[in-house]
């Protein structure tokens, strides 16, 4: 039996939704833009656009032969221009491109439904390159916007006169709220089931294993967050921050690199999760932002104490995967006491000098240095160290020469020749810290002392609202390490020689005078002298720190721990993985313990007043302490005179009360 | 029915559960729900994203997940409510003849919320789609090819909702007693006799009758042939039937037909009902096992015709299809 034709109104499909659903690609195409070529996003809109146009305008579907000639030539442009390395980014431009072109592809609510799912797919996807609570709650927001459209194809004819289309999407919002909170909290964080490499097209921020003379200083120009930082205890001095990076240590006449050899790993410590989120002694917690590499920025001396960081030689650290995403590492501060070592001007020991230990292969990295460029160099050290014999006389004086000549600190030190630590020692005499750190540790070396110069970051904004460090790009920093016989490994820092307000107050009071400080960026450094506006600031990026520490960075530690906290005061002494089973099942338990709850409740509701309620539980209670049962059929009052009658004289009181309220109440007797 | 394959008790309690009736409320009672095609994709997709968020341990791509998939367990109960407490009824027969569309009348009384998206139809694949506002009674037919003459009742009507997402479906089957009276189609045919020695059989009967018949009065005559002397004396209403045309009457015979086929015969006389009716004349029937005494009008069409209709048939009809 088939219904007959003309029936059905054929005009059902134009009057989906398709401005929603616009709207959404666009949307979409928003939270794609930093990841996605230029190109896409143009072509991307504009599919979408001649596709409404089709749909709502012309209200006709797109022909076959446009559809194939699109198609055919977005894959050609795609494959010319990522060739064929697969990267995450790749993947998801593709899948944007694809699922623009089904946009082009709708014939009926079956397609409709397959592009929102895809669409919604797309959005889940975006959180991989963006974290940020704005983000977040665009997400959201397209989510509302999906599932209109699906409600719209769903709801019947005539959807938008009635109200419900609203207050189901309201009421299905309000009710996920508790549901999703439960889940995100207690679902078990399983590690990643197969390995998928993660590589993106997008370039790495911040520091890279590369230093030639400017690097530093073009880093210096960006007002960009580079990590923040808790201290949970005492809270060191900013001239004390210096976050090491990573161990520079192969020069080359001009730049310095990592050797591969740095890159050997000495394993990575077994940390419990339960203990780790404690806040134990001296513990500081960073939370990178996402720069698509694996340094671990740490003060000296730290030891890891998260699981997700690896420990490399030469006392510095590795993130087990690059951070793609905001990351959060927590490494625990070992001062036991103040090293002072006064005998050269700013000049440190390091605390945790066994692990810095030189052997025989690090001595040779360490001492490594060309002979076939710098000769002017080569010859001053060869002449000063007839002078000065002794390492650390030596050391001392190239520490005061830079103090004591006209070098001077600046972030628009002139271009170089070819003879970099020539020209800038003898001839303009002006640098930023990269120049400092690689001539001196380049001097250090021809002198025969072990020497490698330290990238990272020194000091850091103070959030005095929430009691956290801000480091930004801007405080990238050089500096230089060298091993003394019968010392150990001292950290030199030649910029505190010639521009010491840099490491005392930071970079702005260093080149404040010279206007450059942030001039890339007027907008960043103009929010930074209106103190309202800094405020503002201050308090948006104690947010953004929040959500990312609470949200973004909710793992299995963060998990474990709550779950302790939870559980500690119920079952103290139980296995971390028994825990996890107890919690998992009470959670489930109290739901269906809920629910039965509710439908037993509907069941029985207006079936028994309460007075009734009570004499039934009283019955109940009866005929366990004294064995009476009521027969059924017999009168409330029958069985109160059997109950009198009995030998439970208080029990009858009860009851005697208890049927005079239940007359009283059902028969106004 | 089907049943028979399932043993005695189970059958009983389906048949129970399945029991027909002029009304059913909706209620987790007659409520089936599950999944959609599209919901299970959707089950898939949360399933994908769940693997993406474990694999690159992304905790707001976990965050996302659970949001879909709380709203995925939400749009169960949101679609069953949107279809519980309505209330389905049927009590009107309507009828047609055979070869035209029947129209199946159903009300539906919505709760205190509307119910949107409903779609309704004795076949998954020809729904109609509705959508209800809260506290209204409306009207909605189903129309429905009538293939054979009799009285025919609503196969299964199966009533079923995507809403809110189309993730899950809510449906019910209900056997409700909707019917249709589906009369025979009418064919012209040649009467084998001629229609004047079937007027002079019809005299005979009217010869002894008075000029101006006298009868009680019935529900459709006309208020103006009220013999208004009867009601003030008897206190009985009676009215004139006067204008019978003279005695010119036919009665309309099995043996009309000659020896063509049941259905046939059946065709041809729904045909010459019809005829009569609309020549305002005076007509009878007679065929085996019933006799209705000439008249005319409209009712007397309507149990002319549904004699037809129900002819060698039970009283009950049988289901449609």
């Amino acid at each position: 039996m088939t219904k007959p034709e003309g029936l059905k109104p054929h005009t059902d499909f134009f009057n989906y939704p398709f401005d929603v659903l616009l709207t959404i690609i666009l949307l979409q195409l928003l939270s794609h833009y930093n990841h996605s070529p230029f190109w896409l996003i143009l072509f991307v809109s504009a599919i979408a656009c001649f596709g409404f146009f089709t749909y709502n305008v012309v209200r006709t579907k797109v022909a076959a032969s446009i559809r194939t000639i699109l198609v055919i030539l977005s894959v050609v442009i795609f494959f010319l221009y990522y060739k064929v390395n697969f990267t995450v980014d790749m993947a998801t431009s593709f899948l944007v491109l694809v699922s623009t072109l089904k946009f082009l592809e709708l014939k009926n609510k079956k397609d409709v439904t397959f592009f929102v799912y895809i669409m919604l797919y797309l959005s889940a996807v975006s959180f991989l390159f963006v974290q940020s609570f704005v983000h977040a709650v665009l997400q959201l927001l397209l989510i509302l916007a999906n599932l209109y459209v699906l409600l719209r194809l769903n709801g019947g004819p005539n959807l938008k006169k009635y109200q419900a289309p609203w207050s189901s999407l309201f009421k299905a919002m309000m009710l996920a709220g508790p549901i999703v909170l439960v889940c995100f909290l207690f679902f078990p964080r399983i590690a990643p089931l197969w390995s998928i490499p993660i590589k993106t097209l997008s370039a790495t921020t911040g520091m890279t294993n590369f230093m030639s003379p400017g690097d530093i200083a073009e880093l210096a120009q960006s007002s960009e967050r580079a990590f923040r930082a808790t201290f949970y205890n005492q809270t060191p001095e900013k001239k004390d921050l210096y976050w090491r990076g990573l161990v520079l240590d192969h020069f080359d006449g001009r730049s310095w690199r990592s050797s591969s050899s740095s890159a050997s790993y000495e394993g990575f410590n077994k940390v419990d999760l339960g203990v780790l989120y404690q806040h134990g002694d001296n513990a500081y917690e960073v939370m990178l932002e996402p720069n698509n590499q694996a340094w671990v920025y740490a003060l000296e001396p730290s030891r890891a104490s998260s699981s997700n960081v690896l420990i490399k030689d030469a006392g510095v650290f590795q993130l087990k995967t690059d951070a793609i995403q905001a990351t959060r590492y927590k490494m625990t501060f070992k001062s036991t006491e103040v090293n002072s070592f006064t005998m050269i001007p700013a000049a440190k020991l390091l605390q945790d000098n066994k692990r810095h230990k030189l052997n025989n292969k690090r001595g040779r990295i360490d001492l490594q240095a060309p002979k076939n460029s710098n000769p002017r160099t080569q010859r001053f050290v060869e002449d000063l160290l007839v002078s000065f014999p002794k390492q650390i006389n030596f050391i001392n004086h190239l520490m005061r020469m830079f103090s004591e000549q006209k070098y001077f600190y600046t972030l628009k030190p002139p271009v170089l020749g070819d003879d970099v630590v020539d020209e800038f020692l003898f001839d303009t005499k002006q640098g930023f810290c990269a120049h400092y750190a690689s001539s001196l540790a380049y001097m250090l070396r021809l002198a025969g002392i072990p020497a490698r110069v330290i990238a990272g970051y020194q000091g850091g904004e103070y959030n005095k609202l929430s009691n956290y460090f801000i480091v930004h790009q801007y405080d990238a920093h050089a500096w230089v390490e060298a091993n003394l016989p019968g010392v150990g490994w001292i950290r030199l820092d030649p910029t505190a020689m010639v521009a010491p307000e840099r490491i005392i107050k930071g970079l702005d009071s260093a080149v404040g005078e010279q206007g450059s400080f942030l001039e890339g960026s007027p907008i960043a450094s103009t929010i930074l002298k209106i103190s309202g506006l800094n405020w503002l600031r201050l308090r948006v990026d104690e947010f953004n720190y929040n959500w990312q520490k609470l949200v973004v960075n909710y793992g299995d530690g963060e998990q474990q721990s709550l779950i302790k906290r939870i559980f500690t005061g119920f079952f103290p002494n139980t296995d971390s993985s028994v825990r996890v089973v107890i919690f998992i099942g009470g959670v489930f338990g109290l739901l269906i313990t809920a629910v039965f709850l509710i439908l037993w409740h509907k069941r029985y509701a207006g079936r028994y007043s309460t007075t009734e309620k009570y004499y039934m539980i009283w019955l109940y209670l009866l005929t366990r302490l004294s064995g009476l049962k009521r027969i059924t059929g017999e009168t409330p009052n029958a069985f109160l005179l059997r109950v009198q009658t009995s030998d439970y004289k208080r029990l009858a009181r009860v009851t005697k009360k208890i049927t005079t309220k239940l007359n009283q109440d059902q028969y106004q007797i | 029915m089907k049943l028979s394959v399932f043993p005695e008790n189970i059958s009983r309690w389906l048949s129970s559960r399945s029991a027909r009736s002029n009304q059913f409320t909706l209620s987790q009672k007659n409520i089936y729900i599950f999944p959609s095609k599209t919901g299970f994709a959707f089950v898939l997709l949360i399933v994908l994203m769940l693997l993406t968020a474990i694999n690159y341990q992304s905790s707001l791509i976990y965050l996302f997940t659970f949001f879909l998939g709380a709203i995925f367990f939400i749009s169960i109960w949101l679609c069953f409510l949107n279809m519980n407490g309505l209330c389905v009824s049927s009590f009107r027969v309507l009828e047609c003849f055979e070869g035209e569309l029947c129209t199946y009348e159903l009300e539906i009384i919505s709760a205190a919320k509307p119910a949107l998206g409903l779609k309704f139809g004795v076949d998954k694949r020809s729904l109609n789609e509705v959508s209800v506002s809260k506290d209204t009674k409306s009207v909605h037919n189903i129309l429905l090819p009538a293939n054979k003459r009799g009285l025919h009742t609503l196969d299964r009507l199966r009533i079923e909702s995507l809403f809110p997402f189309g993730f899950i479906i809510a449906w019910t089957w209900l056997k409700l007693d909707s019917k249709v009276l589906v009369f025979p189609k009418p064919v012209e045919g040649s009467r084998v006799l001629d229609g004047q020695s079937d007027k002079l059989k019809g005299n005979d009967q009217f010869v002894s009758e008075d000029l101006t018949e006298l009868k009680a009065y019935q529900h459709g005559d006309s208020a103006l042939r009220i013999v208004w002397r009867q009601l003030a004396a008897k206190d009985q209403l009676i009215i004139r039937s006067h204008d019978q045309g003279g005695y010119d009457c036919t009665w309309l015979t099995w043996s009309l037909y000659g020896t063509s086929s049941i259905e046939t015969k059946l065709q041809h006389l729904c045909f010459d009902i019809l005829d009569f009716h609309r020549k305002q004349q005076v007509y009878g029937l007679d065929i085996p096992g019933v006799l209705i005494n000439p008249s005319k009008g409209e009712r007397h069409k309507y149990k002319c015709l549904k004699a037809l209709a129900l002819f060698g048939l039970s009283a009950e009809g049988d289901q449609n299809d």
